[in-house]
This record gives C-alpha cells, sequence and structure tokens, in this order.
C-alpha cells in the first residue's frame, strides 16, 4: 500500500473539487525529470491536477492474465456500452462499472474457479442479457440456425427451381434443333452455318 | 434567422404535400401543367429547404443559445468546424440534414434526367416529396431544430467530445449522402411501378444514382470505421454495434442490387428480384435511421432517445405495407424475359452472390433485433455481441470473396468447359499452393488462411483479364503496355472499375485477418520503466514511459502520457496518448463538459499499427496506466477504402462522345467474334 504526504493529500484533494481556472493552469509543465527514478521504488511526487489525470490502480499480472480476459470478452458490461467488459475496461476509462465486475473476475479466478462457474455467477445476478453471444437452447438457437437455415434452404430452393428451369430450356432448344426446318427461304450455305452453329451449343 | 427557418420547415410542408399530389396526379393523368407543377414544387422544395438550413447555420454561428438545439450541442469555444458540423451532430440538425440532402438529390434527379424518362418524373418527384415530407413533419411534431427556450443561457452544453474530431466532419455528411441517396433510385422504382413502364429504361437512368449513393455508402462506413478506431470507446474499427450494422445493411442489399441489375440489363431476367431489393434497400436505409434515433437498441453511437421514434416507426409499416401491395399488384408486368440456361453462369454466380449478400443481411439484421425478440419471446432481453456476429458471418464473408473472383471473369448464359479452363486454371492453382504453404508454416488461424489463400485467387483471376485485355490492345495496336492498361481501363470504365472494386474488396479482406493476429497488453510504468511486445512480423518493440505533462489547450485541459519507442533496439520516435478534459466557457469560469475523453496514440504503417492507450495515473503520480496494441494490416482497411473510391470513380466517370464513337466499332467487332465462337 503507498503512503501519501499530506502536502500530496491534500493537493490530490483540492485538484479533484477546485475548478482548473481557478488553480491556474496555464502552460505545459512536467513535474520532475524521469530518468533519476527508473526502476526504483521511491515515491513519485503528485500531479498538480490529479482528477484530470484519470485515477487507476497498478496494473498487475492477473490483469493480463489469459483466463481473466478469456471469461471477460464472453461476458458484456452492462454500461450500455454494448462491449465486452475486457474492450469496455480497455477503452472506456470512464465507465463505473468494469472497475466492480473485473477485480470480482481476478479475484474468481485466484480462487481456482471455472470460467463456466465465474459465467454463471453473473448470469445468476443479471440474467442471460450479460451474456456476449446467447446460450444456444431454446429460442436462441434461432439466433445461430435460422439465418443459415434460411439461405440454405432459398439456396437449395434456388438450384432446384434453377436447374428444372436449365435443364427445360436446353430440353427446348435441343427440340428446336431437331426440329429445324431447313425449308425457310435459307440458303443451303445459310442453313449449314445455322446448323454448325448450334451444334456449337453443346445441346 | 431561426424565425426564418421555422417558418422555411412551414413553407416547406406546404409544398411538400402539393409535391405529393402534383406528382401523382401528373404522372396518372399525363396533364402537362401538372407535371410541370411538380417538378417546380420539387426544386421549390429544395430552396425553401436550404434557407431552413442557412438560418440554422446562422444560428450556430452565432452562438444563439436561445435556440435549445445549439444551446444542446455548441458552446461559445467550440472550434468553428465543429460548430457547423454540429448541424448534423444532433438529431434535430440531423433530420433537417437529411430532409436538405434529399431535396437537393430530387432536384438534381429532376434537372439532369433525360427526357426518354419524362414519364416517370412526376412520380419520382411525388416519391422523394414523400419522404422529405415525412422528415419535415417529424421535425415539425416531434423534434423542431428551431424550437427556442424561455430563457437564453449563458453558455450551450458543448459537444459530446467523441465527436470534436475530423471525423466528425466528414464521416455523418458521407453516410447520409449514400443513406439519402437510395431514395433516389427506389423513387425511380416505384414511378417505374406505378407508371408500369416496366423495362429495363428506369434502371438505365438510375444507373450512376445507385453506384453514386452505393459508392458514398461504402466510403461513409469506411470513414466510420477510421474514425471509430482513432476515437477511444467505440471498441476498434467494427465492433458490430446495432448502429454500424445499420448502415451495413443497406450497402449489402444494394450491393446485390448492383450485381443483379446487370442480369436484368443483359437478359431481361430478376425483374421481381430487383424491385424487391431496392425496396429493401430503401426500407433499411429508413430503420437504420429508425435504430439510431428511436433508443429501442442501446448503442454507443445512438441519439438521445426521443419520441421520433415512432414517427418513423409509423412510417416504416405505412410504407411497407403501401410497397408491399404495389409489388404485389405489379408481378404479373415482372416476368422475366428469358430464362437461365445454365448454374455455370454469370448469372448464377451472380444469384449466388445475391444469396449471400442478402443472407448476410438477413443474419446481420436477426443478431440486431434478437434483443427486442427475445424480450417478446421470453420476456429477456438476450443481446447478441461481436463473437456472434463473427460466427455467422465470416464464413458467408469468405464465400462472398470467392464469388468476386468467380462472378466478373465467369462466361454469360453458359461457362464452356474451355472458360472454366482459360479463367481459373491458374487463379485456383495458385490459391491451393498458397493455403499449402499456410498450413506448412502453422499459419495461426483457420479464417485468416483461408481468406489469404481465396484472395490470390480472386486477385490472379482478375488481374487475368487486365494482363489480357493489355496484352491484346498491345499486339493490336503497338501500345506500350502501361497506355495499353490505361486505355483499356478508359475505353471500358465500367468492367475494369468493377474489377478495381473487387480487388478493393479483396484488400478490405486480407486486412480484416490482421485482426487475428492482434497483440496487446496492459501495464503502469513509472518514469524509465520499459515494457516490450513482440508483434506478429516478429518485431520487438520497447515503449519506455517519459512521463506525463498536464497543459491547456483550446477548449480542453490535456494531460498527456508520453513513451519512446524502440523497434528491435533501435529508437523509432515519442508517442503520445491524452486524456482530455472538455469545458465550455462562460463569464463565471470554465465548466468541465461530459465525462474526459482519451485520445489514443497511433504510429500507422504498412504492416502494422502501433497503438498506445493512456489509462490514467497510479495514485496521482507520473506512474501511468498504459494498453500497448500491435494491429496488424490496419493501414491496408483505409487503403481497401481509397481503391474502392478509385474503382468506383472509374466506374461511375461519364463516357466522353469520342470515347462512345470509338465504342461503337469495337461493339460491333465485339459482337462479330461472339458470333464467330460461339
Amino acid at each position: 500500500m503507498r503512503v501519501f504526504s499530506r502536502r500530496e493529500m491534500v493537493g490530490g484533494i483540492l485538484s479533484a473539487f477546485v475548478p482548473v481556472s481557478l488553480l491556474g493552469a496555464r502552460q505545459e509543465r512536467r513535474t520532475h525529470e524521469t530518468a533519476q527514478d527508473a526502476g526504483s521504488d521511491d515515491p513519485l511526487p503528485t500531479l498538480r491536477y490529479v482528477r484530470q489525470a484519470g485515477m487507476r490502480e497498478r496494473i498487475t499480472d492477473w490483469d493480463n492474465e489469459p483466463r481473466v480476459i478469456a471469461i471477460e470478452k464472453r461476458l458484456r458490461c452492462m454500461c450500455g456500452c454494448n462491449q465486452s467488459i475486457y474492450q469496455c475496461r480497455t477503452t472506456d476509462f470512464t465507465c463505473p462499472l468494469w472497475p466492480i465486475t473485473h477485480p470480482r473476475i481476478v479475484s474468481h479466478v485466484q480462487d481456482g474457479r471455472t470460467a463456466q462457474e465465474i459465467i454463471d455467477t453473473f448470469m445468476a445476478e443479471d440474467g442471460e442479457a450479460v451474456l456476449m453471444a446467447p446460450i444456444p437452447v431454446g429460442f436462441n438457437l434461432t439466433a445461430y440456425f435460422l439465418p443459415g437455415a434460411v439461405i440454405a434452404l432459398a439456396g437449395s430452393g434456388m438450384l432446384w427451381v434453377l436447374g428444372r428451369r436449365a435443364l427445360r430450356a436446353r430440353k427446348v432448344a435441343g427440340e428446336a434443333v431437331e426440329d429445324f426446318d431447313p425449308d425457310v427461304g435459307l440458303t443451303g450455305e445459310e442453313q449449314e452455318s445455322i446448323r454448325a452453329e448450334l451444334k456449337k451449343l453443346d445441346l | 434567422m431561426t424565425v426564418l427557418g421555422h417558418i422555411s420547415l412551414w413553407l416547406a410542408l406546404l409544398l411538400a404535400v402539393w409535391a405529393v399530389i402534383v406528382g401523382f396526379l401528373g404522372g396518372k393523368s399525363g396533364r402537362p401543367e401538372l407535371i410541370q407543377s411538380a417538378r417546380r414544387s420539387v426544386y421549390a422544395l429544395a430552396v425553401v429547404l436550404v434557407v431552413a438550413s442557412a438560418s440554422l447555420l446562422v444560428a450556430l454561428l452565432r452562438h444563439d443559445f436561445n435556440v435549445a438545439y445549439v444551446a444542446s450541442y455548441t458552446s461559445s469555444n467550440l472550434p468553428a468546424v465543429y460548430t457547423i458540423s454540429a448541424f448534423y451532430g444532433g438529431q434535430a440538425g440531423s433530420m433537417l440534414f437529411w430532409a436538405v440532402v434529399l431535396s437537393l438529390y430530387a432536384a438534381i434527379a429532376q434537372w439532369v434526367t433525360p427526357k426518354k424518362y419524362a414519364h416517370l418524373m412526376p412520380y419520382v418527384g411525388g416519391v422523394t416529396s414523400i419522404v422529405a415530407l415525412f422528415f419535415i413533419v417529424t421535425m415539425l411534431f416531434a423534434d423542431n431544430p428551431f424550437e427556442r427556450l424561455p430563457f437564453t443561457p449563458a453558455e450551450g452544453q458543448g459537444l459530446n467530445p467523441q465527436l470534436q474530431n475530423p471525423g466528425m466532419v466528414i464521416h455523418p455528411p458521407m453516410l447520409y449522402l449514400g443513406y439519402i441517396g437510395i431514395t433516389i433510385p427506389f423513387a425511380f422504382a416505384v414511378a417505374a411501378l406505378l407508371s408500369k413502364q416496366l423495362d429495363t429504361g428506369w434502371l438505365h437512368a438510375i444507373r450512376k444514382w445507385t453506384l453514386w449513393s452505393w459508392l458514398i455508402l461504402g466510403v461513409g462506413i469506411t470513414l466510420g470505421m477510421w474514425w471509430a478506431y482513432v476515437e477511444l470507446g467505440w471498441g476498434g474499427y467494427w465492433a458490430w454495434d446495432p448502429v454500424e450494422n445499420a448502415s451495413f445493411l443497406p450497402w449489402l442489399t444494394m450491393t446485390a442490387f448492383l450485381h443483379s441489375v446487370m442480369i436484368q440489363e443483359k437478359r431481361g431476367m430478376l425483374k421481381r428480384w430487383n424491385m424487391i431489393l431496392i425496396v429493401l434497400s430503401f426500407m433499411l436505409s429508413i430503420f437504420g435511421t429508425f435504430i439510431t434515433r428511436s433508443g429501442i437498441i442501446s448503442s454507443v453511437h445512438s441519439f438521445t432517445q426521443s419520441s421520433v421514434g415512432y414517427f418513423f416507426l409509423v412510417f416504416l409499416i405505412l410504407s411497407a405495407i403501401g410497397l408491399t401491395w404495389l409489388l404485389v399488384s405489379r408481378l404479373p408486368l415482372l416476368a422475366p424475359e428469358s430464362k437461365l440456361e445454365s448454374m455455370v453462369s454469370r448469372e448464377a454466380s451472380f444469384l449466388f452472390n445475391n444469396l449471400i449478400l442478402v443472407g448476410m443481411a438477413f443474419s446481420i439484421l436477426w443478431g440486431t433485433l434478437f434483443p427486442i425478440l427475445s424480450e417478446w419471446v421470453k420476456g429477456t432481453k438476450v443481446a447478441v455481441g461481436a463473437p456472434f456476429f463473427n460466427q455467422v458471418n465470416i464464413p458467408l464473408g469468405l464465400l462472398l470473396l470467392v464469388l468476386t473472383g468467380i462472378g466478373p471473369v465467369i462466361a454469360w448464359r453458359k461457362a464452356s468447359v474451355r472458360n472454366l479452363r482459360r479463367q481459373f486454371v491458374v487463379p485456383t492453382a495458385l490459391g491451393v499452393i498458397t493455403g499449402a504453404i499456410l498450413v506448412l508454416i502453422r499459419f495461426g488461424d483457420f479464417y485468416s488462411g483461408v481468406a489469404v489463400a481465396f484472395g490470390v485467387f480472386v486477385v490472379v483471376a482478375i488481374s487475368q483479364e487486365f494482363w489480357r485485355g493489355a496484352g491484346a490492345r498491345h499486339r493490336l495496336h503497338g501500345e506500350i503496355y502501361p497506355l495499353a492498361f490505361a486505355r483499356l481501363i478508359g475505353r471500358n470504365r465500367r468492367r475494369y472499375g468493377g474489377y478495381m472494386v473487387h480487388l478493393a474488396i479483396v484488400v478490405y479482406f486480407v486486412a480484416f485477418t490482421g485482426m487475428a493476429f492482434k497483440t496487446e497488453i496492459e501495464t503502469s510504468l513509472r518514469p524509465g520503466e520499459s515494457a516490450t511486445l513482440r508483434s506478429p512480423f516478429g518485431h520487438t518493440y520497447t515503449f519506455t514511459h517519459i512521463g506525463i505533462s498536464q497543459y491547456d489547450a483550446a477548449n480542453r485541459f490535456v494531460t498527456a502520457a508520453s513513451v519512446e519507442v524502440r523497434k528491435n533496439g533501435e529508437r523509432v520516435g515519442v508517442m503520445r496518448s491524452e486524456r482530455r478534459q472538455y469545458f465550455t466557457a462562460s463569464g463565471l469560469g470554465r465548466q468541465s463538459s461530459f465525462q474526459p475523453a482519451t485520445e489514443a496514440g497511433i504510429a500507422s504503417g504498412l504492416k502494422e499499427d502501433l497503438y498506445i492507450v493512456f489509462g490514467g495515473s497510479v495514485g496521482g503520480t507520473e506512474e501511468a496506466v498504459y494498453r500497448f496494441t500491435i494491429n496488424p494490416l490496419v493501414w491496408w482497411v483505409w487503403f481497401g477504402g481509397l481503391m474502392l473510391v478509385v474503382g468506383g470513380t472509374v466506374v461511375m466517370w461519364p463516357s466522353s462522345r469520342l470515347a462512345i464513337a470509338h465504342a461503337r466499332p469495337v461493339a460491333g467487332y465485339r459482337a462479330a467474334l461472339v458470333g464467330s465462337e460461339v
């Protein structure tokens, strides 16, 4: 646990409540030289305008833990952003919900609970709406299978109808070749030419 | 000025009603005075709506905070460019934008359409005026942009920080131009149905309009992807958000229409299907607008929930009933002139392309509406997110990708074995070889590997056409290859421009595969500390936190975190990500407006993008939380968009008289060739 000095505490509280204009922030300001602190555990000076910088907890290995991320990608953040908890916590730093749900998921994973158990816990609280993809049971099956079924049905219907039409068209054209009457006022050369062209159609 | 705007809206209402009446009566009776009155009413409607729009713009630029709309979406310190873009940033303003653009489109359509389609024009004027009337009524009775407040606030509420981005200036107008553009081909289709003139004439009249709306909608969607990518919080360039889906739906059906309309033009087939597609596209464009405004589905892109949703719903239902009746009553007149001769032909390939495009549209619509449907059926709102949409649409998209290579090069009517061998042996072989290599090198993601192999197939299939065409010109005319290539495209813009668009689609698909290889890490760094990340291309990036600075800028207070970036140990430069707190100015001091917004730092490259996000300060110190991401191939998404624009422009570019004169003997020569081959 990091210990703040009295000055840091007062500065932090002040900056959280006093409008920036009253504090007179006008120029770009660097709090200290960076190199000297590299890798050290010495406490760093506080930023002058803490609220504007946004407060975060230090990132731990658990925040990048693949099991945690995998679960968070399957759960929806209920803040209304329509995104997964993972997507929300890595892009929306104003969301009030993931700072609560993310530590809970980490804690569950640390306790050795399986992904499904954790997801079931959240489902018990918020219902199916908490899932990024619906469970494939009951009416939800229509979400997965209806589009595919409609495409498959339409596709096979199309193949059947068009196949029949194509067959009929071939048949009609074939009959036309057989029924071709050469005595229609064409010269012998023209008739031969037409016969040859029709044969090339592979009918 | 707002009084003028308000009066203009009422005048527009009267003019639109008049245009609808005289348009339909004129079309039915053929009386010249009614037809002329309809045409003039359409022009007058455009003028009046331009006046209304100018009034709103003046109110915005003058910071007239007594106007509720101006007070809600702007502040006196908002940069001018965003003050202007606030015109379509809010609900009422965007509806005025819809109405004015539609009225201008309608006026242009009346002005430029050749006289041979004069019999359709009164109906076209009537249909466009009905749609404009709907928006005018919604504005006047549900959300008026000129509504005044009972008092004048000292300051406006400002524009949402996420909208204060260059994307806001260009993306919404493009999207609207595309959305609204669909109304014109739709109006011609309805005019053809009403006038019972259902030959291919109306298709020729709308060719440019169809291409324009499709192209601009595509560009608008791509710009939206860019905006969502650079602006944090919208889930990357595509998150299957309902509003994103809503813009994608009419694009899919318009793409299907663009292809199937070629079959009608060439063979007189699919007349009913084309009518259904254009009607569906229009309905989906209105549906998209309804989703954005009604609040029935939660989305980060939505406007504030309001009563305008009911207006849209009523309009959608009435339109659906009216259009279904019209289509059913005209079905006998839409009989095909010829029939499909073979399943191995361009017609069949286009039909399958239509099936997949409409199937994708259906699956996306179903997924988007599923929360409402599940609430009706089960009583609980079951939402579906990106995993569902990816699962359903990626396989369909890949099928579509293959057809992108087959459709344009397979023969019309019936492809002979010779044609198939000539067009597909080399592309298939190279596609298979690519696939085999990807399997051998254990390419990480299955779908990405398939997309790359299919992409190779399509690129080779289409490139052959360019190669053969340029080669033929080189041999026949002795032109050098670059000139032969340029003239090849110039002489047959529709065909080769279409090929370019297909290549653009391949570029999009290959770029999308990059997302499967995205790598990221979240970490907190003290100044001088570093984090490393290995990219899929094998580079090792080192990010060293420099520090945090805080300063004022324009209408915001900025907290910026900077990192030095090294690639394989070599210094690349410094990147920074900002957290911005926007303020509105007032006499009493600054007030923070909206939640703080985070601006990502992006270094874009041909292979990969470095994407850094400053997540906040640890304990209020210079120790910063960062998310470092390597996004492969994103640059190619934007390049695909550029190729789409170039290809689309080539297709739409008007032919010169000289080219037409040259084309005639060529067409005759071609006809002779075809005759000798068949």
